[in-house]
């Protein structure tokens, strides 16, 4: 059995194949392993966004706890995605449940150790950041494509 | 009637006159779509293949293109076809024994031959589905003779997923990867949500001996192409079905003209190469 150092498993995540080595490797120091079993909570709408998720294995669903109707599913992060932003703004709260679908094993970076790294490293952050803005971007255009109902209109066809 | 004089009657008849066709069998697929198995009362149009089409026509309403969702090898049709509008809803209504008439086939439909020793990727929106079913069906027949296939379905919801038995029968089956997605989940959905481009990263294929079927609405054919492409599938190799206001099926009435090309006989499936330059003109 060969042991992978946090800096091998994220170069191995497609998130951060984006980044440098001596990037990757600063940030492997913020990070550790978690695993959730299905139907954990990973983060919880309105508490502290203490970090970011990346997914290594397994489905998490990301959405709006609707009262007396639980987790309404917004969308399904999996292998290869992140979760979480929040914890790069103010006021520092997630917007957002997750729960775990399957067994997910994930990367869990920590907000107060980036911070202030990318408070003393501009250039990292600033990496980082737009990371993060196209992993948004991703998702503003599949929201935009939902929001269409492409599926549902006339002009779907219906042969 | 003997065979040459069945083939000499076929040859002269015109594309535009349809054929007796009896609803032999229905069967409800979503709460929009059914599947009919149609067989005829007398004389057969032609062999159906994999993507191309026929016009369904019922009496004083109006007719309308429907791909063939499956192939029988016999004379008989199978069409799965939405509810979208007066003439689909009054086909889906047809019970067995009701008549409609039938004009075709028409059109080129999938080049499967072109997949043989290729991966193969299918990608499949709402009713899109239904057309790419019988290069499902052909590749399962053949399987050894293609590499690695997979199907993505994108669907409104679980509710709306057609063929739900027959695609779990090919998640379970195993030899073919199956990913479904849809927009919006209910409690008992277990699947993903999103949409289906969001799937592709995961779709394992080797880009320049992959060859890809898209079938859908045209928005996301344009994405899951453009994705394809920037993974390293060549452009001729990327197929796609689109939809256009077919009448005449025979290239005489011009309603369904996309540029120099005629989608009714040109098409329906038509290769990226040739439909991205005139899917980028607005209004064509």
């Amino acid at each position: 059995m060969v042991l992978k150092t946090m800096v091998d498993e994220l170069a191995e995540h497609r998130f951060f194949q984006q980044f440098p080595d001596d990037l990757r490797n600063r940030l492997a120091d913020c990070a550790k392993n978690v695993v959730f079993e299905p139907g954990a909570t990973i983060c919880t709408e309105g508490t502290a966004a203490t970090g970011f998720y990346a997914i290594r294995s397994g489905r998490v669903n990301v959405g709006i706890h609707v009262p007396y109707k639980g987790l309404s599913v917004i969308e399904t992060r999996r292998d290869g995605d992140v979760i979480g932003w929040s914890w790069l703004f103010a006021p520092y709260r997630w917007q957002i449940d997750a729960v775990a679908a399957d067994r997910v094993r994930a990367i869990a970076l920590h907000a107060d150790c980036l911070l202030p790294y990318f408070e003393e490293h501009p250039f990292a952050g600033y990496r980082v950041t737009t990371a993060f803005a196209q992993v948004m971007e991703e998702n503003i255009h599949s929201s935009r494509l939902r929001l269409l109902d492409l599926y549902g209109r006339d002009d779907a066809g219906h042969r | 009637m003997p065979a040459t004089a069945e083939a000499r009657t076929r040859e002269q008849r015109s594309p535009t006159t349809p054929l007796l066709y009896r609803v032999a069998a229905t069967e409800r697929e979503t709460s929009e779509s059914v599947t009919l198995t149609l067989e005829p009362t007398a004389d057969a149009i032609g062999p159906v293949a994999p993507g191309q089409f026929t016009m369904l026509w019922t009496w004083g309403i109006g007719e309308v293109p429907i791909s063939a969702s499956a192939i029988t090898g016999t004379s008989g049709l199978v069409h799965t076809l939405r509810d979208v509008g007066a003439v689909s809803r009054s086909i889906c209504s047809k019970q067995p024994g009701d008549v409609v008439g039938v004009r075709g086939p028409f059109g080129r439909g999938w080049d499967i031959d072109a997949a043989r020793g290729c991966d193969v990727v299918l990608v499949a929106g709402g009713i899109g589905l239904a057309p790419l079913r019988p290069v499902v069906h052909a590749i399962l027949a053949e399987r050894n003779a293609f590499g690695a296939v997979s199907l993505v379905v994108g669907a409104r919801s679980a509710a709306d997923l057609l063929f739900r038995a027959e695609l779990d029968g090919w998640w379970h089956g195993g030899s073919i990867s199956v990913r479904t997605v849809v927009d919006r989940a209910t409690r008992n959905w277990h699947g993903s949500v999103g949409v289906v481009t969001h799937e592709l990263p995961r779709v394992s294929f080797d880009p320049p001996r992959t060859v890809a079927m898209l079938c859908g609405p045209e928005v996301m054919m344009r994405m899951v192409a453009l994705d394809l492409l920037d993974r390293g599938v060549p452009a001729g190799h990327v197929a796609l079905s689109l939809e256009r206001n077919m009448q005449c099926g025979a290239r005489l009435c011009g309603h369904c003209q996309l540029g120099p090309h005629f989608v009714c006989t040109d098409g329906p499936v038509v290769g990226w190469d040739l439909a991205e330059p005139l899917l980028k003109v607005r209004e064509l």
